[in-house]
Parts: structure tokens; sequence; C-alpha cells
């Protein structure tokens, strides 16, 4: 048995050996846990991202929102849409959009106004659900995300 | 981020064997040294994702340090459970070592690792980031919260330490033959 001698060839010999390799089960347990942290980091990127293709596609979510108005007038109710297709479009490309709905909550009729242009209008506010899913292809894990939001139309009043 | 999660595995499979070594001193066993590992990858992605860190992996000196930390809290709730049980002894398992000899199977490194596992923690700690986790003297003194000199000091000592035990080691088995 040879004692090195001096620090360099303590040195040398204490490289020489080599850190113990992980466990398969440590191994293949840590790569899940970066798995699953990706895979929650995806949904809060979506998420992020998805409110602002949300602002940009108001327009037609507002057409909608006029559009159920007339079909539930006069009450409250709840009903599925189909869903702005525009969501989906700003997916990363490891992601895959499945299904879509906008579900109308809640309908509140604020009443009849005067606005500053003379016209009788009534505010409404609804209350929307919307709900998507999507596919983490790399995964294959599904996650729903559910986004309820408030709107508010004026709608004009033409007869009485 | 399908890259980021390879990135980081990628990372792990470079760096995983020096920090559950480094682990080693916190943890009784390999199973916690194992989770104070897991534990410490896991803090730190979630504090690699903040805004202006990028989310990829970490320099190696703060992982020694969470580990540390992660270690010092596992020593801690640790010692309070001794103190309810009294009668446990911790035997180091015959097969549970913490560098691999297959590298180097010969007596010296058999008995240079034996001598590894048996310097204090303090001596340990400086080698395994000096040696494998290829630290300099600045970097070990901020995770370690001790000067540079300190550090260079400590690691002299324990290559000192590491030379004496062979030499014990030697002498006795000579007086023994």
């Amino acid at each position: 048995m040879r004692v090195p001698e001096n620090h360099a060839d303590m040195e040398d010999a204490l490289r020489r050996l080599m850190p113990v390799a992980l466990r398969e089960t440590m191994r293949v347990e840590t790569e899940d846990l970066l798995d699953d942290l990706a895979g929650e980091a995806r949904v809060s990127g979506f998420a992020f991202k998805k409110g602002i293709v949300w602002l940009g596609a108001g327009g037609i979510a507002a057409a909608f929102g006029i559009a159920s108005l007339f079909v539930f007038k006069g009450g409250v109710d709840a009903s599925v849409a189909g869903k702005n297709p525009a969501a989906a479009l700003e997916l990363p490309p490891e992601l895959v959009f499945l299904t879509g709905t906008d579900r109308v909550e809640d309908v509140k009729d604020d009443g009849m106004f005067v606005d500053s242009g003379g016209s009788a209008v009534r505010k409404v506010r609804i209350r929307v659900v919307e709900e998507s899913r999507i596919r983490d292809e790399e995964t294959g894990i599904v996650v729903q995300v559910t986004e309820p939001r408030e709107e508010m139309y004026l709608v004009p009043v033409s007869t009485f | 981020m399908r890259s980021l999660s390879k990135v980081w595995k990628q990372w792990l499979a470079e760096n995983g064997p020096r920090l559950l070594l480094f682990a080693r001193s916190w943890g009784k066993t390999r199973e916690d040294a194992e989770d104070l590992v897991q534990e410490s990858v896991l803090k730190m992605w979630h504090y690699q994702q903040a805004e202006n860190r990028g989310g990829g992996p970490p320099d190696l000196p703060l992982v020694f340090s969470t580990i540390r930390f992660a270690g010092l809290m596992l020593h801690r709730t640790d010692k309070r459970r001794k103190k309810r049980e009294e009668a446990i002894l911790y035997l180091n398992d015959f097969q549970d070592v913490w560098l691999d000899p297959v590298m180097e199977e010969d007596e010296e490194a058999l008995m240079l690792r034996d001598a590894v596992q048996s310097l204090s923690d303090k001596l340990r700690e400086v080698v395994v980031m000096k040696i494998w986790g290829d630290l300099t003297f600045a970097q070990i003194s901020e995770t370690l919260a001790i000067s540079p000199n300190t550090a260079a000091s400590r690691y002299r000592y324990a290559l000192e330490q590491l030379a004496h035990s062979m030499k014990q080691v030697k002498e006795e088995r000579h007086a023994g033959a």
C-alpha cells in the first residue's frame, strides 16, 4: 500500500475515487419530479399567454356575449357555447388544444339608463366561465384550465 | 419548456452523484441523502423560475448551500427524534459506500474511501466541494459562510488527516504482520 506523499498526490488519489452513481429509483423519481414541475410551469405560462389572446379577441367574445343576451333575455340562465379557436392557435407546439367551452354562469340585468348621447340602453352583466382542456404531448397529461370572467354590455333599447 | 425539462435532467445526470456525495454528510442514511438532494432540486427549480433567472439549472455552489441548509434542518429534527429514541444505533451498511471503489479497486483506494468517510463533517464537506464539486475556495467560503482562508486551511488540514489515517493503518498492518 502506498501512502500519498504530498497534497498533490493526495488530490490525485482522491480524484480517482468517483462519487457513487444515483440509484435508478432516485434518478427516475427526480426526473418525474422535474417533468411534473415542467408541467406546472407550462400551465401557468399558457394561462398568461391565453390572457393576452383573450384581450385581443375581445371583439369576438363581445359578439358572443351579446348573442347570448338575446338567448337568455328576461332571466338568469346558463348555456354552453362554441370555444373561440383563437386561444388554441397561441399554444406552444408541445401543447395540444383538445376542447374548450365558454359557459354563461350568470346574467344580471342592472336596469335601463340614458347614455350621454340621450339614447336608452340596458346595462347587462354576464359572468362567463371558460373551460379548456389541453394535452401535453411530452407527458400525456391532460390539464383542464378554468377561467371565470365578467363582462358588461350596454344594449340599445329601441322599443318599450 | 420541453427543452427546459431535458436540460435539468442532463444537469442531474452530470451533477447528481456529486450532490448526493455532499448530501451524505447530512443524511444518516443514503435514503436521507437522496431526500435532501430531491428537496434541493425542488427548491432550486422554483428559485430558478423567477423572471430574471431564466429557469435553467442553478450554479453548483448554490445547490450545495441549499443541500447544507436542508441538511441542517434535517439534523435538528433528527436530534429531537434521537432524544426520544435513545436506543437507536446507526451503523454503516457494508455495501453503503459514499465513493465508488470500482473505478480504482485497490487497497489504497479502499482505505482512502474509508478515511474520507471518517473525516469530521467540517473537513469532509470542504474536500467534497473542492475535489468532486470543482469549487474554488471563494465559492466554498460563500457556501459555508466562512472566510476563503478558513476554507483553504480546512482543506489542507483534511488532506493531512487523510494521509495520517492511511499511515496509521499501514503501520498497524505492519505491526500485525
